[in-house]
């Protein structure tokens, strides 16, 4: 070799040492997985799916360092082999060409790159600036980890409570709907009751497409020579309207009605299950005041509200025939049949969505289809990790971690103790929930809007607010306010952002979910992020840190300790600092640190290492003698929950009336706030596709998905587009109070609204539905309507179409 | 419960009439379009023992038996061609197997995806299986038997190629630098002439004709589809089909 | 003739690289990590022309940055300094 070889070979040397040193590339660590195998040189693991609330299992092929295939995991009880398109298509979305690989930092007007360092300390100052002002602003697909770290972060070391995800528009609704009857949040059932229901109702969900595994799993029992009958009842017809038996039209709203007139048959006819609510219901009503939690009320003054609602009225209200409430009072008030409710959005995304949550509730206590198998209200979660990390984990801002809530001193006392806080480290004073916080971003500091900074994890507003012109857009425009945000890809959230932080995703990644079912499912590392993408997780501790270092005196504990103080064999690991954050397993750390608020309501946790083994496991994991851990199907059902006492047979043990009984509500139907009028004829309801995964961040970037679905669309009924004199594909104009959308129509196309109605879906970054939509929100979840608001159609003059 | 001697003699006349059809089917041209017939009238004749006739193998994949058989050559079954014979078919070349490998992954985002659909569907479902259900020829194109077991939602794995809009206005399809798991070739033999161990997992790919059968596509046919029961010789891999060894150390229950 | 360790960043994560970048001889490409960091050796005649090439591939489309981590211009035109 001579001179110059020897120097071009050292310069590769060093060059690819420093690319080597850039990309922190690491060894994933999940050599240990049980559930690894390797085959013909492809490594094979678990993981739950990265989409929806579902949880299904993947085994997730890898090779060189990339995923090459997917396929369903057949151990998962969940969905046992079987995935859906987007669970197919899952290792895809990892290798989108325009993953985000460096920090961005706005100046003048362009994104330019920045280095971590700078980053990070970005972010640290303006909390340290502000602490008040600083928000985050989570997400449902935030592992739990992640959301542990967020709310740590945020309630133990800045002391404030401005910290809320994603969720408030999912299931916020859903959570005070089952605090308001249990006094404790989530389903009481799982999925083995869609295994032996004989009867299963869709409330104004699409579960064909939304929750594909779950669907299937009932038809297949169809198929398979069982008798199940499947009832749809929604503002349109959809993919799962056809596979049905019956499917009900009701009007936007009418659930509230279908509700209330089915119980009231009930009681008409006394084919209510009066044993049943006798020994275990009392009543609830608004007070004169409304509030949660409401008032006590005797049977008699309950029925008598309901009265109101016979037959008649309730058809009138609700746009079912009174032979289709008939039909269901007939189903509710047979004991021998084994009844599941399903729903989704169309019961959370509700200006009463509370009490359309509480009533459904209420009609199955009513009627005693609760507790064993087959019979259960089933409230579907959206995201993959809304109640793992949500709503178990306390990432809202009113909660802690555990179900726990900042206003109850004993909680925060109980917190404080957890985290060897100072006591009144945590604050009281309830942060301002996400419509809220946004509108306090968007408006001037002078004019009352004291957000000034959100850090967005996960999720992406710019596109999935409602109301985008008044709630996201003003804030671009005021100079001190500013928006970080961590994710995976540019989105409309990123292009708007002051401060961009790349991501590392799914299984670039530990992690850890909880389902629709109270499944906590968790996952090892498999493959590197690009470029300097980094862990949600680790960013939350390196600003942490950053904030001790600049002397924030919150990061510290009692004893003086980091709050994510990490150790290894006795000696602290500094996992502020990228090249260590996996020399320990972060996740474990946090999760087993966590796991400790999880008994206060009876939400046990299992240790980490059980999860690893396992395909997840339904909460409350409770311990047996014999060492291992028993998972939960059946909650408050002595036949399958350990903390129901002995002879209860059923036990409410967070009744909110202490006397361990579930609480069936009364609440007056109420008209939507805006309806259809002279000015705006039309109801505009919004959804989802089955290829595309809320926002199309990822899967738009999945050719197969996106091939099949490009675009969106606005759906219009044959006759509405018949008298219009609007054309299959033409491009139409859509008007609310709000904004404008121009987007062309499809009739008879996925889903068919009936006249009046029009319908679209919200994955296109290009075709934004949210400049339409409604911010009004639920009294009590502060949850957005996205279903229903008012607009008007335009034909569009002709124009030359671009090509 | 045995159907009368009547019965059984119409019976024997009705199967042999439908195996003479789908002979003379057999023997015309792929072009030549099958128009819809009647079914011929039953009538009485002399049989030996008045018992069913043994079927050959050939005959017995193409033919519905049982006093209900002549109802399963409806409409839909005269507009269908029957299938192709289940007769030997050895003369397929490696040249045809990569082809046909290679237009299957452009379906299929890697070796085990659901493929796309290459045609149009309607968007409220169903129907998938007038044709998929036992797989179909109509015309020049196979509609191929579906390769799983029945599952009622379709379209929750099986997503059409193309938009199924109406105005399908331009649109940049997104770059994806993902390069999925390709397929095998061929399966390993323990010696020359040895049944070729199965080399990709049997999950959703339990029905062995929806590839390789007579209906199957050109290159992957297998030369002996008068057998019909694959898994006597050719054997699946544990750990592709997910049954790893349960190690007894792990302390792993599943 | 200075030889140049350099680190460039790329834009996009798409396995295929910037066409122009491999067909300049003056660069030898090393292999990719995590994606967009490319790891090369830049030979130029001059120092200035060093300079040049990396201005270039500032302004170039697709390349989001050029880290340059070592030079050796043992070679060049700048003479040695004697000892006194």
């Amino acid at each position: 070799m001579n001179r110059r070889q020897f120097l071009h070979s050292a310069a590769m040397t060093a060059a690819t040492l420093a690319a080597t040193r850039l990309a922190g590339s690491k060894e994933p660590e999940r050599s240990s997985s049980p559930s690894l195998r390797v085959v013909d040189g492809v490594t094979w693991d678990k993981a739950p799916c990265r989409f929806c609330g579902t949880g299904c299992h993947v085994q997730v092929g890898t090779k060189a360092g990339r995923v090459v295939a997917i396929a369903g995991d057949e151990k998962a009880e969940v969905n046992k082999g079987l995935l859906c398109v987007k669970g197919y298509h899952v290792g895809l979305a990892l290798y989108g060409e325009d993953r985000l690989t460096q920090p961005l930092l706005r100046k003048n007007g362009k994104l330019e790159p920045i280095s971590w360092e700078e980053a990070v300390e970005i972010v640290a100052k303006r909390a340290l600036k502000n602490p008040q002002g600083f928000a985050v602003y989570g997400s449902g697909q935030w592992t739990i980890p992640e959301g542990y770290a967020a709310t740590k972060l945020v309630k133990a070391g800045l002391g404030t409570n401005q910290i809320d995800p994603n969720a408030r528009l999912c299931m916020a609704s859903a959570v005070t709907g089952f605090l308001s009857v249990y006094g404790v949040d989530e389903p009481a059932g799982c999925y083995d009751d869609l295994d032996v229901c004989d009867v299963l109702l869709l409330w104004g969900n699409n579960p064909a497409e939304m929750h594909p595994v779950l669907f299937s799993r009932v038809l297949d029992r169809k198929v398979r020579g069982e008798r199940v009958t499947l009832i749809d009842m929604g503002t349109r017809e959809t993919r799962s309207s056809a596979l049905c038996d019956h499917s009900f039209r009701m009007k936007p709203q009418g659930d509230l009605a279908i509700a209330l007139g089915v119980m009231n048959l009930l009681v008409q006819r006394g084919t209510y299950d009066q044993d049943f609510v006798e020994k275990h219901c009392a009543f609830r009503a608004l007070g004169v005041t409304p509030t949660l939690q409401g008032e006590a009320i005797g049977i008699e003054d309950w029925k008598r509200q309901l009265s109101e609602y016979t037959p008649e009225r309730a058809a009138a209200l609700s746009g079912l025939t009174v032979a289709e409430l008939t039909l269901l009072a007939d189903l509710f008030g047979r004991r021998d049949l084994k009844i599941t409710s399903l729903w989704c959005m169309g019961m959370n995304q509700h200006t009463r969505g509370t009490a359309i949550n509480a009533l459904v509730h209420g009609l199955h206590l009513l009627s005693g289809h609760f507790g064993t198998p087959g019979n259960a209200p089933t409230s579907l979660t959206g995201q993959p990790s809304a109640c793992g990390t949500e709503r178990d984990d306390g990432t809202v801002v009113n909660g802690l971690p555990g179900g726990l809530l900042v206003e109850n001193d004993d909680h925060r006392a109980k917190a404080e103790a957890i985290w060897n806080l100072p006591p009144g480290r945590i604050s009281k004073t309830i942060g301002h929930h996400t419509v809220e916080m946004w509108k306090r971003f968007s408006t001037a500091s002078d004019k009352g809007g004291d957000i000034d900074t959100i850090w967005v994890q996960v999720t992406n507003p710019g596109q999935s607010m409602p109301n985008l012109n008044e709630l996201v857009a003003p804030s671009r425009k005021l100079s001190d306010k500013f928006l970080i945000v961590s994710d995976v890809y540019p989105t409309a959230t990123t292009r708007i952002a002051d401060l961009v932080l790349p991501s590392a995703m799914w299984v670039e990644k530990n992690g850890m979910v909880g389902n629709s079912e109270r499944r906590t499912q968790q996952w090892f590392k498999m493959v590197d992020p690009p470029g300097q993408a980094r862990d949600d997780c680790w960013q939350i501790i390196a600003v942490a840190h950053k904030l001790l270092e600049l002397g924030h005196p919150g990061m510290k504990d009692r004893d003086g300790k980091f709050l994510f103080h990490t150790e290894k064999d006795g000696k602290e690991v500094p996992v502020w600092e990228w090249p260590h954050f996996y020399d320990t397993n972060v996740d474990q750390r946090l999760f087993d640190e966590y796991r400790k608020f999880s008994t206060f309501k009876h939400k046990d946790l299992a240790p980490y290492a059980e999860y690893v083994k396992a395909r997840g496991l339904r909460w409350p994991v409770v311990e047996q003698p014999d060492g291992t851990w028993r998972e939960t199907r059946f909650r408050f059902a002595e036949h399958d929950d350990p903390y129901v006492k002995k002879g209860a047979v059923y036990q409410f043990y967070h009744s909110t009336s202490h006397d361990d009984r579930a609480q069936i509500w009364f609440h007056p139907y109420t008209a939507p706030p805006e309806v259809p009028d002279q000015a705006y004829p039309f109801w505009l309801c919004t959804g989802r596709v089955i290829e595309h995964w809320h926002t199309g961040t990822l899967t738009m970037r999945i050719p197969q998905l996106h091939r099949s679905m490009p675009q969106a669309y606005v759906e219009l009924n044959r006759k509405d587009a018949r008298r219009m004199g609007v054309s299959n594909g033409e491009v139409v104009r859509l008007e609310s109070r709000r904004g404008v959308l121009e987007l062309p129509a499809w009739i008879d196309g996925r889903g068919s609204p009936p006249p009046g109605t029009l319908f679209i879906p919200f994955f296109d970054e290009t075709l934004l539905a949210n400049l339409l939509t409604l911010e009004a929100y639920d009294p009590f979840s502060k949850q957005p309507d996205y279903k229903k608001c008012a607009v008007r159609v335009k034909k569009m003059p002709l124009r030359p179409r671009a090509r | 419960m045995m159907p009368p001697s009547d019965t059984r003699l119409l019976l024997l006349v009705a199967v042999a009439v439908l195996g003479a059809g789908a002979i003379v089917t057999l023997t015309m041209t792929q072009q030549e379009v099958v128009r819809p017939t009647v079914p011929a009238p039953l009538a009485a004749s002399a049989g030996a023992d008045g018992a069913d006739p043994a079927l050959g193998y050939g005959e017995l994949r193409n033919t519905r038996r049982g006093p209900n058989g002549w109802m399963y050559g409806a409409v839909s079954g005269d507009l269908v061609a029957a299938l192709p014979p289940a007769i030997d078919l050895s003369n397929e070349t490696d040249a045809d197997r990569e082809r046909v490998i290679a237009e299957r992954a452009e379906l299929r985002a890697y070796d085990g995806a659901p493929p796309l659909v290459p045609h149009a569907v309607t968007q409220q479902n169903m129907d998938c299986a007038a044709c998929h259900l036992g797989g179909a020829a109509i015309g020049d194109k196979i509609a191929p038997r579906m390769s799983h077991a029945v599952y009622a939602s379709c379209t929750q794995c099986h997503v059409p190629k193309d938009d199924p809009r109406p105005a399908q206005l331009p649109v940049t399809q997104p770059g994806n630098s993902f390069v999925g798991l390709a397929a095998p070739m061929r399966g390993e033999r323990a010696w020359v002439g040895a049944p070729p161990t199965i080399p990709h997992t049997t999950t959703m790919r339990s029905e062995c004709n929806s590839c390789h059968g007579p209906a199957g596509k050109v290159g992957l046919r297998t030369p002996h589809a008068v057998r019909t029961s694959c898994t006597q010789c050719h054997t699946p891999s544990a750990l592709l089909d997910q049954r790893p060894p349960w190690i007894r150390d792990e302390g792993n229950p599943k | 003739m200075p030889i140049s360790g350099l680190v460039i960043r790329l834009k996009s994560t798409r396995s295929e690289l910037p066409s122009r970048l491999a067909e300049d001889a003056r660069l030898t490409l090393g292999d990719l990590q995590a994606r967009c960091f490319l790891p090369a050796v830049l030979e130029t005649s001059t120092l200035q022309e060093a300079e040049h090439v990396v201005e270039e591939l500032l302004a170039r489309e697709g390349i989001l940055g050029v880290d340059v981590v070592t030079v050796d211009f043992s070679d060049s035109v700048y003479p040695a300094i004697e000892a006194p």
